[in-house]
């Protein structure tokens, strides 16, 4: 798992259906590399399942088959899901 | 997920089985200031975008079950069509107080 901070929130009307009434954070992750230059270093979506808000510092699952468990939807398409609010590091 | 932008689109007469009928897409990653990161990629759409269009997507073996069709080679998929983005509001510092 991740740990990020939420810095913002993403508003989508037309998007897949496993996507529909769940809230989608922006999440900055800590431990990143020096010199982001993929995508997967930073600037992640995730979908909220802990009722996270911006500048919160988040736990965030990052495999697809455990968020479609979270998620209870077998044929979600979704690799980043939110699955704690960190109180302490 | 991540975000991105749509560059243009990708025609391929010849595909494997099961990719026909899927639009392909030339996808720029972005962060969520619009600023560019990485090289641009080849997606899938499953909800629609057009060229311009910031969006959402799903990378590795999720890609494909966005799609109709759930045992396709995909790895890039576009999930989502981006409204809008919400940050927190940055306050400038007041110089000289």
């Amino acid at each position: 798992m991740l740990l990020g901070k939420v810095v913002g929130t993403v508003t989508s009307t037309v998007k897949h259906s496993s996507i529909h009434a769940r809230k989608i954070l922006i999440v900055d992750p800590f431990f990143k590399k020096d010199k982001p230059t993929s995508i997967k270093d930073r600037s992640l979506l995730a979908l909220d399942t802990v009722q996270a808000g911006i500048g919160d510092t988040v736990l965030i699952n990052q495999e697809g088959g455990s968020c479609r468990q979270v998620l209870d939807d077998k044929e979600a398409p979704i690799n980043h899901v939110v699955v704690g609010i960190v109180d302490s590091l | 997920m991540h975000l991105g932008k749509v560059l243009g689109t990708v025609v391929a007469t010849r595909k494997y089985k099961g990719l026909e009928g899927i639009k392909f897409y030339l996808l720029q990653p972005q962060d969520e200031n619009g600023n560019t990161l990485g090289d641009p990629l080849v997606a899938c759409d499953a909800v629609g975008a057009r060229s311009g269009d910031e969006v959402m997507w799903v990378s590795s073996r999720e890609a494909s079950l966005a799609l109709e069709e759930k045992f396709v080679p995909v790895d890039a998929s576009i999930v989502g069509l981006v409204d809008d983005i919400h940050q927190e509001a940055v306050i400038p510092a007041k110089a000289g107080i």
